[in-house]
């Protein structure tokens, strides 16, 4: 796949930058009808500002309820937040674990500073409410702007994601435009009250190729237009090879490896992302058969098994290390960290 | 896109509005036909009456009165006759009444709709504040509580409701539900007081006729504040940083109020059919007793009016109650 | 490309124990405490519509007018400390201020009560000849002296009377339900299998009844029976009446599921190995739904039992001297009797009972049946 990097002064994108986000071991919990699942196990990475970070895992392995738990917006009856989540501001610094979900200050970070772009634009819009009404509200919500002037910048916001005749757009429904349209429009919402952060949950998934294309190029020149950070979800190491910056690799709610893309994908160290990258066909110009090189399944959240969270599926597992022992973060270039026993010194 | 939109739109109200008129010509066959299924007519039952009171008629003015009220043409031509007369309001005579049926209907009417009307506004005005608060506090106490007791208003049914309010008004209150006017109003002539008055207390038996359709509602209302609260639309709207309450009542609870609405539709003929056996039960001069004497009394010009208005009711509720969802919901106009 | 499950993203459940359909069933449904004690009170209550005669200890026919409106008697337990349930001789007198009858209790007669007496001849089941009834009196005749809930206007015991009248309502539920589950499953199914013109009829149909409310229907209905027809045949004439609205809902549900199974593949299956139309309606479609018939038959029941009882009520459905427990809450009618002999209202709380019952179970199976919807 073609890079689709738009060409950037480098101090722009600098790895030594002060984090806009800092994630440390933030835990996950679900309370079930099976009892108490961990979907997310301690993960820590940064967000650094302007720069893209693509996380990529498998279905399931802990992406979108780390991406909820950021936006405050996971489950409240029955999901448990543990760790700290960190966003900065200025000067100031905030713990987004220690807010309360619907508290006016977490309200304006919501939707303010962060804006989320979800996988689905089908469902992800109201039925009976117009693309406009949305917007606006959203507009509204965090400027004190009247309805005519939140719509003017509505529509702007509309023209700036590439929308053909934004002005009609907002009196239509989301059932009535194409797929490609829609995610614009949602890009749109999330964008409208500038954001410093836009949090991505496989926003290509549902959309055809050429399209996908498109909305990844759209979401990169917004980037540079608009200064964010952008945080990119995805199962696709394509979609990550072609965006990202930096990168994390998931496995069962666990940061495996993460790092700056450059180094991940010369020297990934996990055997995991190996394999990943051994599956991805246009890195290796290997065939589509190549993509069962990960034998297994994965483990249910329910019944992770102990040790290292791969052990069951890992090609170089040490037994008697690997299915006791959880592996800690191991340095192994700058800002390259990976957890596997493989690396670690002792 | 437009004008596309708004001709689907007519396409709807033009289909809906007559398959209402089907049902409405459909109700009048029934309505008809059922009062002539006694064997004997009302001549005949009228002519024992008199024949007891010793009044006895002669066979010609049988004849003659079976001739004046078309009882000797065809089932076909008497059905044809009443239907065009109905259309222009005119229901024919009431033989135990001996006074024009429209009258009679329009005097009792009144208080047939405010009670009905009244039960509707009730089950409504109730059904969605608990259904919200079910939604948004599911599994605490006062769901299990509302929906316990919901579970009973819906199984109980309304005649057995306002058999226990009767007695138990009666014994504990020593006050007689079915009096819907206060003394100083009983022989007086309809005003804003008396409105109000008869309005106080109507509002037991609305009450009891409201409890199951409440009820009813707030397990729709429930369950679908619960479906639409789960949509990824809803996540979005958080996500731009909503209220939690300004949300729900944004989003879910507008969702939520399409199967709302279009259940009212079909409330609407338990709402009258409740409203007639309440009525019965509590002895309130509304539409449903008279019902009940006509059909004793086999004064089948009343009865059948009786019948083919309350069904008419339920039948242009019904419509009004599919135009409105129609209308809040840009979707079903699409699809149908 | 991260590697996938082969079902595209769903990771495949680890073991769980494999249980058929009907053992889910039955687990889903014991989950619902609520159904599952309303399921032994709808036992109870047709063991009661089995031996009604049995549990019945007063003829429910035998009017007495010297015992007219007797109110619910007390019953004592002990005579000197010791065990023996007795009920106390009834002294019929006025009220020397109202002139109201009255009945005083005469202390110093005793009235046993004893297990298994014999009482007025009935057959057990329909079959037996028998004349022993659970509960009766030594010395005096049951019909004069025992009156645990009271006595109506024509002095017969209400406690009877409502034994009996418990087997004839629920009789009629049962059979108004099997004629609208019989019409419901026709319709139901040809309207779902067929679609098209067949469907757009049935359904119309269907609507145009519905929206036309059922009491005031049903009213000049029962109103056209003749006060010349016998028990029997207005008893079945009843049952259509109340049937002719009920199978409007079972068929709308079941063609919503006959449709959905309509493009499975074991009915396509079925279509190219030959069976035709009827077969795969009833053979392979059908036993699909059995559950959702199941449970749809439960809400149905208590309905026609309230209809019955409604129009019974109204003096328009089953009329003395059928005994039913609308026919005995007829008298209820008037302020005034509810007022001075409130007793006359008991029949109304097994009627609530067995309908809330009722709901409460069809409620758990549907669940059961149907746990998403
Ligand atoms: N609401 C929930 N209740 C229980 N478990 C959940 C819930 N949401 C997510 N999970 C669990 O958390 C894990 C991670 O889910 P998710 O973050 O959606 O994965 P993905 O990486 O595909 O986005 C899954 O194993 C899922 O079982
Ligand atoms: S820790 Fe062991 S099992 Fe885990 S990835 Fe490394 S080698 Fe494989
Ligand atoms: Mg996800």
């Amino acid at each position: 796949m073609r890079r689709i990097r738009v060409a950037r002064a480098a101090e722009k994108h600098g790895v030594n930058a002060d984090p806009i986000v800092q994630v440390r071991d933030l835990t996950v919990d679900f309370d079930t009808v099976e009892g108490r699942i961990r979907a997310v196990d301690g993960i820590s990475f940064d967000v650094l500002p302007r720069r893209t970070l693509g996380v990529v895992g498998e279905s399931g392995c802990g992406k979108s309820v780390t991406a909820q738990a950021i936006m405050r917006i996971e489950d409240e009856r029955t999901c448990r937040l543990g760790g700290s989540i960190v966003l900065r501001r200025g000067e100031d610094t905030l713990d987004l674990l220690g807010l309360d979900r619907d508290s006016t200050q977490m309200r304006e970070l919501r939707g303010g500073d962060i804006g989320f772009i979800f996988q689905e634009p089908m469902t992800s819009f109201s039925p009976v409410h117009t693309i406009g009404n949305q917007i606006i509200e959203a507009v509204r919500l965090h400027f004190n702007l009247g309805k005519p002037e939140a719509a003017q910048r509505a529509i702007e916001q509309l023209r700036d994601v590439g929308m053909p005749n934004p002005e009609h757009i907002m009196n239509q429904y989301a059932w009535e435009l194409s797929g490609g349209l829609r995610q614009r429009a949602m890009i749109a919402m999330a964008l409208v009250c500038g954001p410093r952060l836009l949090i991505a949950d496989e926003p290509t998934t549902a959309l055809d190729v050429t399209t996908q294309a498109q909305v990844l190029t759209l979401l990169a020149e917004l980037q540079d237009r608009h200064d964010m950070a952008l945080m990119l979800i995805t199962h696709d190491l394509g979609v990550v090879a072609a965006a990202a910056d930096d990168v994390a690799i998931m496995y069962l709610g666990c940061i495996v490896e993460r790092g700056p893309a450059a180094s991940i994908f010369r020297d990934s160290m996990h055997p995991y992302t190996q394999l990943l990258l051994e599956s991805l066909p246009s890195l290796t110009r290997r065939r589509r058969g190549a993509l069962k090189a990960i034998g297994g399944t994965v483990p249910r959240a329910a019944n992770r098994p102990g040790g290292c969270p791969f052990h069951t599926r890992c090609p170089s597992a040490i037994s008697g290390v690997c299915d006791r022992v959880l592996p800690g973060p191991t340095q192994v270039a700058e800002h390259h960290v990976v957890n596997c026993h493989l690396h670690d010194p002792q | 896109m437009r004008a596309g939109k708004s001709r689907s739109l007519g396409n709807f109200i033009l289909y809906r509005t007559s398959i209402s008129v089907v049902t409405i010509f459909a109700a009048s066959v029934i309505s008809f036909i059922i009062i002539q299924l006694p064997p004997g007519d009302f001549v005949s039952s009228y002519v024992a009456q008199l024949s007891q009171t010793g009044a006895i008629g002669s066979t010609e003015s049988i004849e003659q009165l079976r001739r004046d009220y078309g009882l000797d043409q065809p089932m076909v031509v008497r059905y044809l006759r009443w239907a065009a007369g109905a259309i222009r309001g005119d229901f024919g005579m009431s033989l135990q009444w001996n006074r024009e049926v429209s009258g009679l209907i329009g005097e009792y009417m009144g208080l047939t709709l405010m009670l009905a009307v009244l039960g509707l506004l009730l089950a409504w005005g109730l059904a969605l504040p608990i259904g919200l608060y079910n939604a948004m506090y599911r599994g605490s106490m006062g769901d299990y509580a509302f929906s316990a007791f919901g579970m009973i208003g819906i199984a109980v049914p309304n005649f057995l409701l306002a058999l226990f309010a009767l007695f138990i008004g009666f014994r504990y209150f020593n006050a007689d539900l079915g009096a819907i006017h206060s003394p100083r109003y009983v022989d007086a002539p309809w005003s804003v007081g008396r409105f109000f008055d008869a309005l106080w207390h109507m509002l037991v038996p609305a009450l009891i006729l409201a409890l199951a359709i409440m009820s009813r509602l707030v397990r729709v209302l429930r369950a679908n504040l619960l479906d639409e609260m789960s949509r990824p639309y809803v996540v979005t709207a958080r996500a731009k940083g909503m209220r939690e309450l300004t949300l729900v009542l944004k989003y879910p609870l507008r969702l939520a109020l399409n199967p709302f609405v279009s259940t009212i539709g079909l409330t609407l003929p338990t709402l009258i059919s409740g409203s007639i056996i309440v009525s019965m039960v509590l002895n309130i001069p509304t539409l449903g007793p008279l019902l009940l004497q006509a059909l004793q009394g086999q004064d089948m010009f009343l009865a059948s009016a009786i019948l083919l208005i309350l069904s008419t009711l339920a039948v242009v509720g019904t419509l009004l109650s599919d135009l409105l969802l129609s209308w809040i919901d840009p979707r079903i106009r699409l699809e149908s | 490309m991260v590697p996938q499950t082969d079902n595209g993203n769903e990771m495949p459940p680890a073991t769980l124990p494999v249980l058929s359909p009907g053992a889910l069933f039955r687990r889903r449904f014991l989950r619902h405490r609520l159904a599952v004690v309303s399921a032994i009170v709808v036992a109870l209550f047709y063991l009661v519509v089995a031996f009604a005669d049995f549990l019945a200890y007063s003829d429910p026919t035998a009017s007495n007018s010297q015992r007219a409106l007797v109110p619910p008697q007390p019953i004592h337990f002990f005579d000197d400390g010791r065990f023996a349930p007795h009920v106390h001789g009834l002294e019929r007198t006025r009220n020397p201020e109202t002139y109201g009858l009255e009945y005083v209790a005469d202390e110093a007669q005793t009235i046993p009560v004893v297990f298994f007496a014999r009482g007025y001849e009935y057959r057990l089941l329909g079959l037996i000849p028998a004349d022993r009834h659970l509960l009766g009196t030594e010395g005096a005749p049951a019909e004069t002296s025992l009156f645990l809930l009271g006595a109506d206007e024509q002095g017969r015991d209400l406690f009877s009377r409502i034994a009996l009248a418990i087997r004839t309502s629920l009789l009629i539920g049962l059979a108004a339900v099997a004629v609208s589950i019989a019409a419901g499953i026709f319709f139901g199914t040809i309207s779902g299998f067929y679609g098209g013109m067949v469907d757009l009829f049935i359904q119309r149909a269907i609507e145009i009844l519905r929206s036309i409310p059922t009491i005031p229907l049903w009213m000049g209905l029962a109103a056209a029976i003749p006060p010349t027809w016998g028990i029997t045949l207005v008893y079945f004439t009843v049952t259509l009446i109340i049937a002719l609205v009920g199978w409007t809902q079972l068929a709308r549900e079941l063609r919503g599921r006959i449709m959905s199974l309509r493009g499975e593949d074991f009915v396509v299956a079925a279509e190219l190995s030959g069976a035709g139309p009827g077969r795969i309606m009833f053979v392979h479609l059908l036993p699909q739904t059995t559950s959702h018939i199941i449970a749809t038959t439960t809400l149905a029941i208590p309905a026609m039992i309230a209809s019955e009882t409604a129009l019974g009520f109204l003096g328009l459905g089953l009329r003395p001297p059928a005994i039913s427990l609308g026919v005995l809450l007829s008298t209820a009618q008037s302020l005034q009797n509810v007022a001075l002999y409130s007793w006359m209202l008991i029949p109304a709380i097994p009627t609530a009972i067995v309908i809330i019952a009722f709901n409460f179970l069809g409620d758990g199976l549907r669940d059961a049946a149907d746990p998403g919807g």
